[in-house]
C-alpha cells in the first residue's frame, strides 16, 4: 500500500459505522475499552442531524478505497481570550496503516480546518504513558500545556454530576 | 446579603461587556500571562449571533436588589465524546471577591450540571491553572475528579506552528 492510495476527507453520515470500529480500537489502546458507551444511532445523529439543529463534532477520515484507516473527529470550543478554538477530541490510526505518515497529514487537514474556520488554537490531549504520541505531537509544534504551564484537567460526572445538578432544583 | 438574596439567570447579549470584566479580573487573578484579544462585541457576536448557533452559553449572579450587576459568571458550551456523547466543557467560573462566602460559586456550578442535564450532557470537563489548593478544594467537594492524575495532559498547537501544520494540507504542500 502506497501514501498516495489514501484519501483524506470530511466524513460522511455512512462512515459512522467504520468510525465506531475505530472508536473501540482506540479504546483499547488507551487501555479503556469498558468506557464506550457510544451506539451507532448516536454517533449518526449526533454527527449529522437531520431536525436542523448544529452537528456535535466533525470528523475527518482515511480513505482507502472505501475502508478507513484512521479518523479525526474534533469541534469548536471558545476561549474568552482568544475567541474560536478547536478541539481534537481523537485522533487514530490503525496499526496496520502506520509508519507512512498518515497520521500526520490527518493532523494537518484538522489543523486547515482550524485555520480556515478562524481558530486561533488547535487543543487535545494526550495521555502521560504514551511517549510515542507525545513525541509525534511534540514534532508538529505542540506544546505540553500541562507541563509547561501546570493545567491539569478535571472532570464532574455520575452521581456527582445528578447530585450538583439537584442543588440547582432546590 | 445573604444566599437568597441572589439570583443565577442565563446571560443575554445586554451582559456581554460585564462578563468581560469578569474574563479580565479572572485572567489577572490567575496570573496567567496571556493577551486577553477578545473585545464585547466579539463576545456578543459569538454569544448571540443573528445566524448559526451560539459559540457559548453563559449563567450569570447577580443581587437581586441589583439586577443586571453581574458578580459572578459560568461560561460553558457543548463538547463531545465518541465514548459517551455529548458532554459540557467549563471554560470560565468567576466570582467577585467581594461576593464570596455566599455559595455563588456552587449555585453557578448546579446551574450548569443542571444545564448539562437538559441538554444530554452526561459530563462537565475543565481544565484548572496549577497550584491552587483551595480552588481544587472547592472543585473536588462537588465531586470532580483529577483527570491529569490519571495521565491525561492538555497539549496546544498554535500561532506559528498551527498555521504551518496547517500549509501542510494544502495540495501544493501535500507532499510529506
Amino acid at each position: 500500500m502506497t501514501d498516495s492510495e489514501v484519501i483524506v476527507r470530511k466524513a460522511v453520515k455512512e462512515d459512522c459505522e467504520q468510525i465506531l470500529g475505530l472508536v473501540r480500537e482506540l479504546a483499547e489502546y488507551e487501555k479503556m475499552p469498558e468506557c464506550v458507551e457510544m451506539t451507532l444511532e448516536t454517533l449518526q445523529n449526533d454527527g449529522f442531524p437531520s431536525n436542523g439543529r448544529p452537528p456535535a463534532y466533525t470528523c475527518h477520515v482515511l480513505d482507502r478505497a472505501g475502508t478507513l484507516l484512521g479518523f479525526a473527529l474534533h469541534f469548536f470550543t471558545y476561549s474568552t481570550w482568544q475567541g474560536l478554538s478547536l478541539y481534537l477530541e481523537d485522533l487514530y490510526v490503525t496499526p496496520g496503516a502506520r509508519g507512512t505518515g498518515l497520521g500526520r497529514r490527518l493532523i494537518a487537514q484538522v489543523a486547515g480546518w482550524a485555520v480556515d474556520s478562524g481558530c486561533a488554537r488547535l487543543n487535545f490531549s494526550v495521555l502521560n504513558w504514551n511517549a510515542s504520541a507525545k513525541e509525534f505531537y511534540k514534532r508538529i509544534g505542540a506544546d505540553n500545556l500541562s507541563e509547561k504551564e501546570g493545567w491539569e484537567a478535571y472532570r464532574v460526572s455520575g452521581r456527582a454530576l445528578s447530585a450538583l445538578a439537584d442543588l440547582a432544583r432546590k | 446579603m445573604s444566599e437568597s438574596g441572589y439570583r443565577i439567570r442565563v446571560a443575554v447579549r445586554d451582559d456581554c461587556p460585564q462578563i468581560l470584566n469578569l474574563v479580565q479580573e479572572l485572567l489577572t487573578e490567575i496570573k496567567l500571562a496571556t493577551s486577553l484579544v477578545m473585545t464585547a462585541a466579539q463576545l456578543a457576536e459569538d454569544g448571540f449571533p443573528r445566524h448559526g448557533p451560539p459559540a457559548f452559553t453563559c449563567h450569570v449572579a447577580e443581587p437581586r436588589d441589583a439586577p443586571g450587576q453581574l458578580v459572578g459568571i459560568c461560561l460553558h458550551y457543548v463538547t463531545y465524546s465518541a465514548h459517551v456523547g455529548r458532554t459540557a466543557y467549563l471554560e470560565d467560573l468567576y466570582v467577585v471577591p467581594a461576593y464570596r462566602g455566599h455559595r455563588l460559586g456552587a449555585r453557578l456550578m448546579a446551574a450548569l450540571a443542571d444545564w448539562a442535564r437538559s441538554h444530554r450532557c452526561s459530563r462537565i470537563n475543565f481544565t484548572l491553572p496549577d497550584g491552587n489548593a483551595m480552588v481544587r478544594r472547592f472543585y473536588w467537594q462537588l465531586g470532580a475528579v483529577d483527570l491529569t492524575a490519571d495521565g491525561w495532559h492538555l497539549h496546544r498547537i498554535t500561532g506559528d506552528a498551527l498555521s504551518r501544520l496547517g500549509d501542510l494540507y494544502r495540495p501544493e504542500g501535500d507532499e510529506l
